[in-house]
């Protein structure tokens, strides 16, 4: 027979309401850790942007100082070109030939230091490039890899709430269970002992009519006397009487 | 009291046992005194009827003259106005010898100069109540079977 059904129903109740209580608190965690997850990424991406933009900015500054700087080479280039011209020019001892000869040979000067002037302007912008992509990459890496410790370290948080939550909700469990037990033990032992006095209440009765009916005066007359210094020496009364 | 000694006392309500008999010893005690007043009466007879109740009584009556007849009586009367009532309740009226064995019981507890008062009472059945100054003792062979089966547990 199942006597839990004999029993209020208060002890469901009171379980259902740790279990409501105890999925409330981990939705309400989780949905706060999903909400700090997607403030932390958003930040992230905001100040990658940002530094992105602040890059490509210094970049941009940086090609046109290299600009300045290229055209600045070369008109001093071209000014020197031109005192020496003028300085050859004030020279009467040189032949004609001599003059060509020394103009193309500035000429080719000229070509030379403007191309090295190019070349080297060039390889310092690639530099500046490659660096900026290096940084760029490494930048990269290290959110990637603040993302990943980040979710790592929120999955194990929430792995650890949970196993709290299920580990607090089944120790509950365990307790409701044990004192429903001990409550049906001694609801089962109250039960027996008053079926026993109702037992011992008929039998009772029946004797007592049945030896009413049966027994005779003196028998009966002998069995109060008897009952009767038995009751007194219980209750410490001295009724030893032999003559009695 | 001049005439009734505490011996003479015990003795005469142990005799009496009950109070019906003393009641009937109390109208015969006041035939007696009666008597004395009047003459010719048959003191003598009246003396002799005392004795079935309490032999030393009936000793001290015979032997005496009519004045100290009056005041032995008196005592009697007193006596058995203040003697003790010990009230026993019964389904039925019981016998001289269990009325005797109570009274004994009683005696050897250390009660002294009381009589006895039973009543019939059917709602008693198998069992008898005792009451005295507030006191109370109720047998039952109910309770008596009911108490032998508490060592008895039934398996359910």
């Amino acid at each position: 027979m199942d006597f839990t059904i004999l029993l209020p129903n208060e002890f469901f109740t009171e379980r259902i309401f740790y279990f409501v209580i105890a999925f409330s608190a981990l939705t309400v965690l989780i949905l706060v850790l999903i909400f700090v997850h997607m403030f932390q990424k958003e930040k992230q991406e905001k100040e990658a942007a940002l530094e992105t933009e602040i890059k490509d900015k210094a970049y941009a500054d940086a090609m046109k100082i290299m600009d300045s700087a290229r055209l600045k080479s070369l008109k001093i280039l071209e000014e020197s070109q031109l005192k020496a011209h003028r300085s050859l020019d004030s020279a009467t001892n040189l032949s004609k030939d001599a003059r060509d000869e020394l103009d193309r040979k500035f000429a080719a000067i000229y070509d030379k230091q403007t191309s090295t002037l190019e070349g080297l302007g060039q390889e310092l912008v690639q530099t500046y490039k490659d660096a900026l992509e290096k940084e760029r990459k490494e930048n990269l890496q290290v959110i990637g890899e603040t993302s990943d410790m980040l979710k790592r370290e929120l999955s194990s948080e929430v792995k650890e709430i949970t196993d709290a939550v299920r580990k607090g909700t089944i120790e509950k469990q365990k307790e409701v269970d044990s004192r429903i037990e001990a409550e049906i033990n001694a609801y089962k032992v109250q039960k027996t002992e008053d079926i026993n006095a109702r037992i011992f209440d008929i039998i009772a009765k029946v004797s007592d009519k049945v030896l009413g009916r049966v027994i005779d005066q003196s028998s009966h007359e002998k069995f109060i006397l008897d009952t009767l210094k038995e009751e007194l020496m219980k209750q410490g009364f001295s009724v030893k009487n032999d003559n009695i | 009291m001049n005439y009734l000694t505490p011996e003479i006392q015990a003795a005469v309500l142990s005799s009496l046992l009950t109070v019906p008999r003393a009641a009937e010893l109390s109208f015969l005690t006041d035939e007696i005194k009666a008597a004395t007043y009047i003459q010719g009466a048959d003191i003598k007879g009246l003396s002799e009827k005392v004795s079935p109740y309490s032999k030393e009584l009936g000793g001290l009556i015979s032997s005496s003259d009519p004045g100290t007849l009056r005041a032995l009586v008196e005592e009697v009367a007193e006596l058995i106005e203040h003697s003790d009532r010990l009230k026993v309740e019964m389904s039925y009226i019981p016998s001289k010898d269990f009325v005797s064995g109570l009274y004994d019981i009683f005696k050897v507890l250390g009660y002294k100069n009381f009589l006895l008062e039973f009543t019939t009472v059917p709602e008693a059945g198998t069992g008898a109540r005792f009451y005295h100054n507030g006191n109370f003792i109720d047998i039952s062979m109910f309770d008596l079977i009911k108490e032998k089966m508490k060592d008895f547990n039934f398996n359910l």
